[in-house]
């Protein structure tokens, strides 16, 4: 954006407005930034609620699944149990089995009887016990017994009778339930399934007192612990055994039921440790902790990213401030260079203006001069030095000056030009300038100029706007010539002569034609003062996005 | 760009005993410090010349002034 800085016919204050302008952007962004503080706030706590949800989620899968894991293990050693169990059934029923056979084919043979019982009654597994008994109701005592007293043997006769019964009545194993007797056992009786049959061999298990029977320590099941019941549930006042001496029904737990003889046995299970492993066993917290800590990493991260692009954005907003503030210095710069009150000459009337380019915080190298010399001439000096910066504020300050110097030594114009140009080398100071320089004889009307390789000057009048034909010479510092050629012209009341610098006419992938048509439609549509003529013009002819630095001169001969 | 040289995008420079021609044809606009840089490189050399400039280019060093100084050739 350029900043246009006319200048009137009396000195007038530096302009305030282009610094105030700067100022209030730079406020406006400042808001801007305090808002990007709270958005920090809240992205960080954005990044780390979902960090934590995608952990809960995890954590509470994995130790969803670890549970189920167990439990899917545990009915699987539970079954396995309930197999084991079942297996052992025959070795109770064999024995008896054979017993009976052997009674019902011996007549009841008690030699025999013992001779096949005491072998295993010795061993004590699967009983302690081994008696034969008559099937007819009303026995009250065994035929024979092998080992320890059976139990039965005391019960009242309707129990015995009971058991008689069911014996005779069933194919299998009957099971005699005495865990309520002092001595807790629990009874087979096995009679054959015949009508016939006269004899049942009864055995008796004991249980363990305490009720506790502890597996082996090698034993497939010695990771579990376990109680054993008769019957379909886990009631107390019918368990066997158990690997603690009492219920198992805490924690993680498994049963199964399996048919046992003429009852069943119901088997709970409860792992002493971990059956799924440790490690899917502790994967839900070591998940947990993880995601936690990568949450924390994440928002911290989150919250780095966002300070430092807080800190950039701050930075580059105190660059563009700085940069704003440097290129009104170099403005104000320019235009206290430049800005010196015209002469007050009745009847002339004097006006100019200076449009920065864009990107300019460097001072440029344009330059406008009027001076009223001794003799009442004035001279008109438009000038632009080459590139921008202090080489070129630097030249373009001494061609000003010395072009003063030999005006006012009365050099006429094309003098003054081989003269300048005697003074700086593109070789040694790396810039040139083109100048236009003029002297207007007030007297007579008439204006000589020579041109060294600057844009022609516009003259407009009554019957329309003209560019001066001049003679161009090579640009200040080209070469050292002989005076330039100069050209004269009358320069009449009402009108104006403008003076000006490439700026004006140059536009990037534009023609030049084009450019200096443009100046010459804007100039002819002007009106009013020269000031807002001048004013017209610059905004016209200037674009929006113009590198290079535009002065404009105007010089006007009142009616 | 003061104090340093380099050429203008889309130009190549050919040399051959101190008489330099810039082929310009890539060039579609120059600017004070473009035609700086040449007027260097006039100062430092036998002859130059500028070979095949667009519309634009010629216009400026025309009128510039610099039309026998920067020789314009085809």
């Amino acid at each position: 954006m350029s900043v246009p800085v006319a200048v009137r016919s009396v000195e007038d204050p530096v302009q305030e407005s282009a610094a105030e302008g700067v100022d209030s952007g730079v406020d406006a962004a400042g808001n801007a930034f305090r808002r990007r503080r709270g958005s920090l706030q809240v992205s960080v706590v954005i990044v780390v609620v979902i960090g934590l949800l995608i952990t809960s989620v995890l954590s509470l899968g994995a130790l969803a699944l670890h549970n189920s894991n167990e439990n899917r293990l545990l009915r699987q050693r539970v079954r396995e149990a309930g197999a084991v169990i079942t297996a052992a059934v025959p070795t109770i029923r064999t024995p008896l089995a054979s017993a009976a056979v052997l009674a019902e084919s011996t007549g009841g043979n008690v030699k025999l009887f013992r001779g096949l019982m005491e072998p295993i009654v010795k061993i004590g597994s699967p009983f302690i016990s081994a008696s034969l008994w008559s099937t007819k109701t009303g026995t009250r005592r065994p035929m024979a017994v092998v080992g320890s007293q059976p139990t039965l043997a005391s019960e009242p006769s309707a129990a015995i009778d009971k058991v008689l019964e069911r014996a005779k009545s069933s194919s299998t194993v009957t099971i005699n339930n005495l865990l309520a007797a002092r001595n807790r056992r629990l009874g087979y009786a096995f009679v054959l399934p015949s009508p016939t049959a006269g004899f049942m061999v009864y055995g008796e298990a004991a249980l363990p007192r305490d009720r506790r029977a502890n597996v082996e320590r090698n034993d497939a099941f010695a990771d579990l612990g376990y109680a054993l019941y008769i019957g379909r549930r886990a009631d107390p006042r019918f368990l066997l055994a158990s690997s603690t001496g009492g219920d198992v029904l805490h924690g993680r737990t498994a049963s199964v039921t399996v048919p046992f003889g003429d009852a069943q046995l119901h088997v709970v299970m409860t792992p002493h440790k971990e059956l799924g492993g440790p490690l899917l066993a502790n994967l839900w917290w070591m998940l947990a902790l993880l995601g936690v800590v990568i949450t924390a990493g994440a928002g911290l991260l989150v919250s780095r990213l966002t300070s430092r692009r807080t800190d950039a954005e701050a930075l580059a907003l105190e660059n563009a401030r700085l940069y704003a503030q440097q290129r009104t210095v170099a403005q104000t710069l320019q235009h206290s260079l430049l800005a010196e009150a015209f002469p007050q000459i009745g009847g002339l009337e004097f006006a100019a203006s200076y449009v920065a380019g864009v990107e300019g915080i460097d001072i440029g190298g344009d330059w406008y001069d009027v001076v009223r010399l001794d003799g009442g001439n004035i001279l008109l000096v438009v000038g632009d030095v080459s590139g921008r910066g202090l080489e070129a504020a630097t030249m373009m300050a001494s061609l000003r000056y010395a072009a003063r110097a030999y005006a006012a030594e009365n050099h006429p114009p094309g003098v003054i030009l081989s003269k300048l140009s005697a003074l700086v080398s593109i070789a040694r100071d790396g810039h040139f300038a083109t100048v236009l320089c003029g002297m207007l004889d007030v007297a007579n009307g008439r204006i000589r100029v020579a041109n060294a390789g600057h844009p022609e000057p516009l003259l407009i009048g009554a019957s329309g706007a003209e560019f001066i034909a001049t003679s161009v010479g090579v640009p200040v510092g080209v070469h050292v010539d002989d005076p330039y050629p100069e050209v004269e012209f009358a320069f009449s009341r009402g009108s104006t002569l403008l003076l000006y610098t490439d700026g004006a006419i140059e536009r990037r992938g534009e023609h030049l034609d084009i450019g200096l048509q443009r100046l010459k439609d804007v100039s002819l549509g002007a009106v009013g003062t020269l000031d807002a003529i001048l004013t017209q013009v610059a905004e016209g002819v200037v674009g929006a996005q113009a590198e290079d630095d535009t002065a404009l001169l105007g010089i006007r001969w009142k009616e | 760009m003061e104090g340093v040289t380099h050429e203008p995008s889309g130009t190549t420079i050919e040399r051959s005993s101190g008489r330099v021609a810039f082929v310009l044809s890539g060039l579609t606009f120059m600017d004070s410090s473009g035609i700086a840089m040449l007027l260097r490189v006039t100062e430092q050399v036998e002859s130059l010349r500028v070979r095949d400039p667009s519309v634009s280019v010629q216009m400026v060093i025309r009128a510039t002034g610099l039309s026998d100084v920067l020789r314009v050739e085809s």
